[in-house]
């Protein structure tokens, strides 16, 4: 008598199953990045542990030597993994990741707070101020809106140019998008919230660079 | 040559297409691919198939396209903090960070995602829905309406098509959106927003649009152009994580419902005002763009363009002789229309009118062809047996099996591209027959018993059983089912899903309670094989509709493979499977069906919708 069917288990039919020339490169491409990111995490984290923990266990005289002592043998272990054995690193490092990315989450929230109520909260005020009732966030009780339509003209755009489609490098500096992204909002008029934009960016980069660095929890606290 | 991929992702329902001077070479949602239900990743599953569909490299594709221009929807985002602080905290730490780190440099992110060093074009968002409704329609000249909840600042616009030039005039912006208003009461109903829409429209029938007033005259102040404004106090979205505010929970005599409970005579009646309300937009709106354009041609887009019930009253009571709807409508049909627009509008290329349109009837997705070696492996690695049929003898057995009152599944031939099924995956039965919704809905769905299914009829028979204005292909327009095929029923003592019980009409499986039916014409041209199937089950039984629904249960995407195919007919109670030129038959196959705790195992895999 043959079993019930089990579809969840699928690994017979999906050895048949080809993956496309662009999904194979992508899992070539996936595979040597992760390699890379272990290694880098194993060598970054461990020459650090290395020579703090080495720093401190030999130069300074200190009750926790037990400590500095663990922090260099951990090192060692790490440069010695990231330099042999990387793929153990896989789970310490997601860890690590981890730990970097709920610390930038909290540091981000604090400084997106501080921005929102020290900056834009007040500048919202003026800007609503000078709108009057114009602005499009309607909220009404009993005197209903008196406007007729709703529609309004479109702003024309003007088609990309397709100069240089193939020649032009798609990974443009951040620091040109950057640019690019203040001069938007500088076209459009919005030049109260210039200030504000470019603080607002200068920490999206921050966290950007951050989130894929090993070094992050130390950036954050030393921040 | 010059190949364009068009892509829409990172919101919901991602989706790749390739087109090649021109012409349509491929389409696909990645959620077909991941099996994850509206998946907003990357579609690399779909680029890859994409790619492979046009024998081309990502390095020989010429022009790389994105459905959206994020500077222009940041700017919306930043705006409406600033004019809502100090309310906006909490939208804005859970927005931010991402757009703070990622969104805002997709440049970087696409062409990091595909390893490709070259400019990545933005296109508008509706101007892309806008491309994907005109371009491929059957009409030189037509009215253009796209409608959703929000792309970067618009939420709806209107414009004219001619030739290969289109002409977008107006908008209706943020935060006044038909899209985000359905919405709302989508979430307050409690059913997931962007996939519960189709839901609360099927419940609407069943209610009394006792609301409808409370809406138009507290909610909204709805003008006579079809746009509205949209009471802020009522609403969550531009400030909260959530759609509607404690204002709206008191307007409307409670909290919303949670998910899964019980649905009651109140969701009913909230369904049933919202889309009267809806309907009501549209047909302004109709009114007003013939008005303003004269023309009597209309292409939608966008996922309002979805309601089909509103769409449907548009055609039978608005002005427009033609209605065409973008199969794709909703964001993964952004994709195809930032493709195309790049083409005639970026690359000044002309475009020729196709018979019957240019979507060669949606079919373009990833291929079951009749017979292939690989799919062969693919089932006989699952253990399937199967009886290789011609293709004549496969559509005379289907027809007769649907007679005999079983349920036939049917994976054959290329991918539905958008979110309906139109006879490539699709799980057919007879629509005469009286038992037909409940077992569907119950024993082969695994979905809720209100949920109504959708008829498929010969598209030169339609008007003997429908009161139908024009061909809907799509299945993207609703008819009430014609006067002389309707039963009277007597319904005084019934309420609820009650009604659906009552057998109102000879073809019963596909009648909603308010004799409405979500129709598919089938023609020779677009789905010859489901035109061969209808035409056998007409010869052997007389009647030419049979009920079609997609080819999944509840929560998964359509399947896509012949493995998807399997697993989903070996996981329900679905009788027999075509499988390209393929029947299988439930009772031959040696694996007895899924027991009940497998089978809830298997669901479990599925987030529910």
């Amino acid at each position: 008598m043959p079993n019930g069917f089990n579809a969840l288990n699928s690994t017979e039919a999906n050895q048949v199953l080809t993956r496309s020339r662009y999904l194979r490169r992508l899992d070539e491409r996936r595979e040597t990045d992760e390699f890379r990111q272990l290694t880098n995490f194993g060598l970054t984290i461990g020459w650090l542990f290395t020579l703090l923990g080495g720093f401190c266990w030999f130069c300074v005289i200190s009750q926790i030597d037990w400590f500095w002592r663990m922090m260099m043998t951990a090192g060692l272990v790490l440069l010695f993994l990231g330099t042999v054995l990387p793929q153990l690193l896989y789970w310490p490092r997601r860890l690590w990741m981890g730990l970097a990315h709920l610390q930038g989450r909290l540091v981000m929230t604090v400084l997106l707070t501080v921005v929102y109520f020290g900056l834009m909260s007040p500048l919202g005020w003026w800007e609503r101020r000078r709108r009057g009732g114009s602005h499009p966030f309607y909220s009404w009780d009993t005197n209903r809106p008196t406007l007729t339509t709703g529609w309004e003209t479109l702003p024309q755009t003007t088609p990309d140019s397709i100069a240089g489609d193939v020649q032009q490098n798609g990974s443009r500096s951040l620091v040109s998008l950057f640019a690019e992204t203040l001069m938007f909002f500088a076209e459009r008029g919005h030049y109260l919230l210039l200030p504000v934009l470019l603080l607002l960016l200068m920490l999206g980069m921050i966290l950007f660079f951050v989130q894929t660095s090993a070094l992050a929890p130390f950036i954050y606290t030393i921040g | 040559m010059t190949s364009i991929l068009g892509i829409s992702a990172f919101y919901h329902d991602s989706a790749a297409a390739v087109i090649v001077d021109g012409q349509i070479i491929g389409a696909a949602q990645e959620e077909r691919f991941t099996r994850i239900k509206g998946d907003p990743s990357f579609p690399h599953h779909a680029v890859g198939w994409s790619l492979e569909q046009a024998g081309l490299d990502i390095e020989e594709i010429d022009h790389i396209v994105f459905y959206e221009r994020p500077l222009v929807h940041f700017e919306r985002l930043m705006m409406t903090y600033l004019l809502t602080a100090p309310r906006g905290l909490r939208s804005l730490l859970h927005t931010l960070p991402e757009w703070l780190t990622r969104k805002l440099w997709l440049e970087r992110e696409i062409s990091a995602e595909l390893d490709v060093k070259r400019k990545i074009h933005f296109i508008d968002h509706h101007r892309s829905h806008a491309a994907s409704a005109f371009y491929p329609s059957p009409f030189h000249e037509a009215a253009i309406l796209t409608i959703d909840g929000v792309g970067e600042w618009s939420t709806a616009t209107w414009g004219i098509g001619r030739g290969s030039a289109i002409d977008l005039r107006e908008e209706l912006r943020f935060p006044n959106s038909l899209g985000l208003l359905y919405s709302a009461f989508t979430y307050y109903c409690g059913f997931k927003i962007n996939s519960g829409e189709y839901k609360l429209m099927g419940l609407a029938p069943y209610g009394r649009p006792v609301y409808a007033d409370r809406i138009m005259q507290r909610v909204i102040h709805l003008m006579d152009d079809g746009t509205m404004l949209l009471n802020q106090k009522y609403f969550n979205y531009a400030t909260g994580l959530t759609t509607t505010s404690a204002a709206f929970h008191e307007l409307f005599d409670g909290p919303p419902r949670q998910p899964e409970s019980q649905i009651t005579q109140r969701e009913m009646d909230l369904a049933a005002s919202i889309q009267a309300v809806i309907n009501e937009a549209l047909l302004r709106m109709g009114r007003f763009i013939h008005n303003r354009t004269g023309l009597d041609q209309l292409v939608l887009a966008g996922g309002v363009a979805l309601n089909c019930v509103a769409t449907g009253k548009l055609s039978s009571e608005g002005p427009f002789k033609q209605i065409w709807t973008q199969p794709a409508a909703g964001d993964a049909g952004g994709a195809l229309g930032a493709a195309l627009s790049f083409w005639h509008r970026e690359l000044r290329q002309p475009r020729s009118v196709a018979s019957p349109d240019g979507m060669h009837g949606a079919f373009l997705g990833p291929d079951i062809p009749p017979e292939s070696s690989q799919d062969d492996a693919i089932l006989r690695a699952l253990g399937a047996v199967w009886d290789v049929l011609d293709e004549g003898d496969l559509q005379r057995r289907i027809a007769a099996d649907i007679s005999d009152g079983k349920v036939v599944a049917v994976a054959r031939g290329r991918m539905e591209f958008g979110p309906r099924s139109l006879g490539s995956r699709s799980i057919l039965g007879d629509a005469r027959s009286e038992s037909m919704q409940s077992r569907m809905n119950l024993k082969v769905k695994f979905r809720e018993s209100f949920r109504p299914f959708a008829p498929m009829v010969l598209a030169e028979d339609a008007e003997a059983y429908f009161d139908c204005r024009q061909e809907s292909p799509y299945m993207l327009l609703v008819f009430p089912v014609a006067e002389r095929r309707r039963k009277t029923v007597e319904q005084l003592d019934k309420f609820g899903i009650e009604l659906l019980k009552l057998i109102r009409s000879d073809i019963p499986a596909v009648t909603h309670v308010d004799y409405s039916a979500r129709l598919q014409t089938v023609d020779l041209q677009r789905n010859p094989f489901m035109h061969g199937v209808i035409s056998n089950f007409k010869s052997q039984t007389g009647c030419s509709v049979i009920v079609n629904t997609s080819f999944n249960v509840r929560g998964e995407p359509i399947v896509n493979t012949a493995e998807d195919a399997y697993r989903c007919f070996m996981a329900t109670e679905i009788d027999n499977l075509v499988v390209g030129n393929r029947y299988l038959e439930r009772t031959r196959q040696p694996h007895p069906p899924m027991d009940e705790a497998a089978r809830a195992k298997w669901l479990q895999r599925f987030e529910l919708d």
